[in-house]
């Protein structure tokens, strides 16, 4: 259990290091995918135990915007919500389709999107921050997620 | 279907409800000292790891931008002793006149070392510190412009707010009229220049630098350049359209300007 842990940790701790150095190589047009939301989400539906994915999502965030947030704390609260809320649908569900997994995907990433846009960058037009951020940046996420999701599946 | 125990459920929500109200706190006090302290602590840690990873460069790269380098040199070295006069000369026609003489900077420098991974983010890490003396506040710069301002510095790790950061509010002035306008950041590439008079010349392409009253930034560094120029009958504002000087996405060296002691 321990094991299993310090594992998931060293992922995360992982894939906050490689979005802050190498986040260049994959960016389009300025718009970069949220990895770490990615697997915060794949982590949620393999082991759907809302508790614990809050813990994760808030430290991973955490973890993440003392290093380089704006607003601290904004990351942490966007993403122990949509782990809750994830692992929350997920946990009396055995079996999910894959529309309905990717509608999931779809509107806990939107939402983490919105939520930290709506902090981080409150000086821009609400409809330019969505159209120039919020969608595009969703739109590279989910993508990610879904091919993650179609090379190693989650319970 | 599986049924969750009610107490766990419980335990859940009072985890969720625990995290949001510690999350919102950091949120509301964003400025703390206790914030920075912390965030400090997240940049050293970092730095333990923070490694130039792209420091290996073809032989012929290096020579190519040695050259480059050396060539840039010798210009600027004619181009210094040609203003050197005419700058002492500034200097001392200010003296006699009792005008305040402009400060003097010396340049840190620093690469990147990490960008903030999400598209919202307008902060990035530069691999210079307390131990180099950098501290917040201080401006910093890129060979093509303004790049930032320290927001939280580390002992080797700061994070700097970029220009861009749509929260920026900078006094500016044109080239030409040294006419005084506002920046507002507008996205990633541009911003907008507000409160400068529709009477008022701007030219396209015309360069835009940092105002000579501003607090923050020193006066007369570069911020970009104009894009377009649109006269509206129905304010007394012209609506200026400027590009960064500075791609953003393409940073790799800066400088960090300090302030020299007892200037």
């Amino acid at each position: 259990m321990i094991r299993e842990h310090i594992k998931y940790a060293l992922l995360l701790f992982l894939i906050i290091f490689i979005s802050l150095k190498f986040s260049w190589l994959y960016s389009v047009y300025n718009v970069r995918p949220d990895i770490l939301i990615v697997f915060l989400l794949r982590r949620s539906f393999s082991d759907p135990e809302p508790g614990k994915n809050v813990i994760w999502g808030f430290s991973a965030g955490l973890a993440l915007d003392l290093v380089i947030g704006d607003v601290i704390g904004i990351s942490s609260l966007s993403y122990c919500i949509v782990c809750f809320f994830t692992s929350f649908y997920k946990r009396t569900i055995s079996y999910l389709p894959g529309y309905k997994r990717t509608l999931v995907y779809l509107i806990m990433i939107l939402f983490s999107s919105f939520l930290i846009s709506l902090v981080t960058l409150s000086g821009l037009g609400f409809f330019r921050n969505m159209l120039t951020v919020v969608i595009p940046s969703t739109a590279y996420t989910l993508v990610i997620a879904v091919i993650l999701h179609s090379l190693k599946p989650t319970k | 279907m599986k049924i969750t125990p009610r107490h766990k459920l419980y335990r859940d929500w009072i985890y969720l409800i625990s995290t949001t109200l510690i999350s919102v706190f950091f949120i509301l006090f964003n400025e703390s000292s206790f914030n920075d302290t912390l965030s400090s602590y997240g940049m050293d840690a970092f730095s333990l790891i923070n490694y130039d990873y792209f420091s290996f460069r073809e032989k012929r790269e290096l020579e190519n931008e040695i050259t480059d380098l050396k060539t840039r040199l010798i210009k600027s070295e004619n181009e210094r002793i040609k203003f050197a006069e005419a700058f002492d000369e500034n200097l001392r026609l200010k003296e006699l006149l009792s005008i305040d003489i402009p400060d003097s900077f010396e340049y840190i420098y620093a690469r990147l070392s990490g960008i903030d991974p999400n598209s919202y983010g307008r902060t990035i890490l530069i691999n210079a510190g307390k131990e180099k003396n950098v501290n917040e506040n201080d401006v910093v710069i890129s060979m093509n412009g303004v790049v930032g301002i320290i927001i939280n510095s580390g002992d080797r790790i700061s994070k700097v707010k970029l220009i861009s950061n749509p929260s920026n509010r900078i006094a500016v002035r044109t080239q030409m009229n040294r006419a005084n306008g506002i920046l507002i950041p507008v996205d990633q590439d541009y911003a907008s220049v507000e409160e400068i008079t529709i009477t008022t010349e701007v030219a396209v392409k015309e360069s835009i630098f940092t105002a000579d009253f501003s607090t923050i930034y020193p006066p007369g560094l570069l911020v970009g350049e104009v894009v377009t120029v649109s006269d509206s009958s129905a304010t007394i504002n012209k609506k200026i359209k400027v590009r960064f000087s500075q791609k953003f996405d393409q940073l790799d060296d800066v400088f960090v300007l300090k302030k020299k002691a007892g200037k």
